[in-house]
């Protein structure tokens, strides 16, 4: 099982924006999307998801063209729906689906440690919670392939490393194919598998660097460090 | 907010208009309403009650219709063909006011059983129908488009998006239209009733006051039920938009 990026080229009007990009994700692998702002990390996510059309190329799921109900997506911003609570925020995507709830939505809120706020709308929610809604509202649809795109950007350092490791726990469950944008170094290092680096843009692919570290990873490490050397190397040329 | 000193400056600048005779003070018109509330008017025998009601009823009909159609209408705005395909015609209707309506209306509806009902009711329908309409429509052709990327990436058809996203976006949009419309609608009935004989209603009481020999007090204290009952509705409105949080964010 693996999920196939192939010649991907996008272009808004005169904006060259992906340049031929392909890439593989194996099965239960954790891949990490880097880049600089701009370069188009969004643009191939929404691609990959089917919300964006490429001007060229494909996105197969083991040969075949990937289908809406293979995917979880995680947006940029939080995404909530204001007039929806916690738990039918993340009932929507279940709705959506057409999947039975039965406790699945509550079930996932505990997962993600939001028990007891189930019936607290988004604006009542802190800026972290209303992330791990938005994360739940993507585990809960069971997908096969998870997409995040900078789930954590906007949460302050703490916070973010707390639910780097919350993640990966979830992660470590089920072991879904995982594609997590973010323009981190560090936190790319910190949950991939591979992190595939992106050129600016147009973007192309520069170099797919594999992580062979045991998790839990520690930062202070020195081949932790090396691989960051590694990646921001890529970046800064 | 405090509204004492609002009302207690109302009631000073009309006492003051009394004192040069312009018009009767509020005591006067105070005791003539209270008479018209128990005793009824002198002419018809109704009560300000009857009249109010029977004003109210009209309305209620000629903006419940106008909502029925302004309400699916204004949410279909959100598909640009269907919006396309009505709102020019609709945008050279908009702008005559429902007054305008009035003869045209009278005319038609000479056949009915009951034309005059029939032409207010037409009448309150009109001044209703536009105000809602363009709420409503204004919020549905404006929800996010995030949240319509939402529902997509989650494998939602056109119906599910305007089910669960367009019409629960468009949710305060329809309250402020239902507000506005009864409004005008309000305003409206009290119009054409004062041009055709009805024999009930609040416009008609207060021509007919008129019309025997400037009863001032009877006529003040039939503004006065108006002006209490356009509030009455649009407060108890008002107080159902606030629950929305995203249309106070939206208007920022
Ligand atoms: N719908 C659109 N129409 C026109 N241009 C767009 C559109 N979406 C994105 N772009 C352009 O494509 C380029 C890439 O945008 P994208 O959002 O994919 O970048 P990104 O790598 O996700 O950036 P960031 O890290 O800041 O989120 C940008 O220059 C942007 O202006
Ligand atoms: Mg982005």
């Amino acid at each position: 099982m693996v999920l196939t990026v192939r010649n991907v080229r996008k272009s808004y009007g005169q904006l060259e924006v992906l340049d031929s990009i392909s890439f593989e994700v194996e099965e239960g692998n954790f891949a990490c999307i880097v880049g600089e702002s701009g370069c188009g990390k969004t643009t191939l996510l929404k691609i990959i998801a089917g919300i964006e059309k490429a001007d060229e190329g494909d996105i197969l799921y083991n040969g075949k063209p990937i289908r809406n109900e293979d995917i979880g997506y995680v947006f940029q911003d939080d995404r909530l729906l204001p007039w929806r609570n916690a738990i039918e925020n993340v009932s929507f995507a279940l709705e959506m689906r057409g999947i039975k709830n039965s406790d699945k939505a509550e079930r996932y809120l505990e997962l993600v440690g939001l028990k007891g706020f189930e019936r607290y709308y988004p604006h009542q929610l802190s800026g972290g919670m209303r992330q791990r809604v938005g994360i739940c509202r993507a585990l809960a649809v069971n997908p096969k392939i998870l997409l995040m795109d900078e789930p954590f950007a906007s949460l302050d350092a703490q916070t973010r490393n707390r639910m780097q490791t919350e993640l990966l726990r979830i992660w470590d469950k089920d072991r879904k194919t995982v594609i997590f944008v973010t323009h981190s170094i560090d936190e790319a290092v910190f949950l991939a598998d591979e992190i595939v680096v992106l050129s600016k843009r147009p973007a192309k692919v520069i170099d797919v660097v594999r992580i062979d570290m045991e998790r839990p990873r520690d930062r202070t490490d020195e081949r932790f460090i090396e691989y960051r050397r590694r990646v921001l190397k890529h970046l800064s040329s | 907010m405090n509204k004492l000193p609002s009302f207690f400056l109302f009631i000073l600048i009309w006492y003051l208009f009394s004192f040069f005779q312009i018009i009767p003070p509020p005591h006067t018109v105070a005791i003539t309403f209270a008479t018209l509330f128990i005793h009824g008017d002198p002419v018809l025998g109704r009560t300000i009650l009857e009249h109010s009601i029977s004003s109210l009823l009209r309305v209620l009909a000629g903006a419940g219709i106008a909502f029925l159609i302004s309400i699916p209408l204004g949410i279909s705005m959100w598909y640009p063909r269907v919006y396309s395909l009505f709102h020019p015609a609709l945008e050279i209707l908009r702008p005559i006011p429902p007054l305008a309506w009035i003869p045209l209306s009278y005319i038609f509806f000479a056949s009915f059983p009951r034309p005059t009902l029939f032409a207010q009711i037409f009448i309150v329908f009109i001044g209703s129908f536009f105000p809602s309409f363009v709420a409503i429509s204004d919020y549905a052709r404006n929800t996010p488009y995030e949240y319509v990327e939402l529902a997509k990436v989650f494998g939602a058809d056109k119906m599910k998006i305007l089910r669960h996203i367009v019409i629960p976006y468009s949710l305060p949009g329809i309250i402020t239209g239902v507000r506005v419309g009864l409004g005008v609608g309000w305003m409206s009935i009290i119009a054409a009733e004062m041009i055709a004989t009805s024999g009930l209603g609040l416009g008609y009481f207060i021509m007919v006051m008129y019309e025997v020999g400037g009863r001032v007090p009877e006529i003040i204290s039939g503004m006065a039920m108006i002006g209490l009952i356009g509030y009455a509705m649009n407060a108890i409105l008002l107080k159902v938009e606030e629950r929305f949080p995203w249309c106070l964010q939206s208007e920022m």
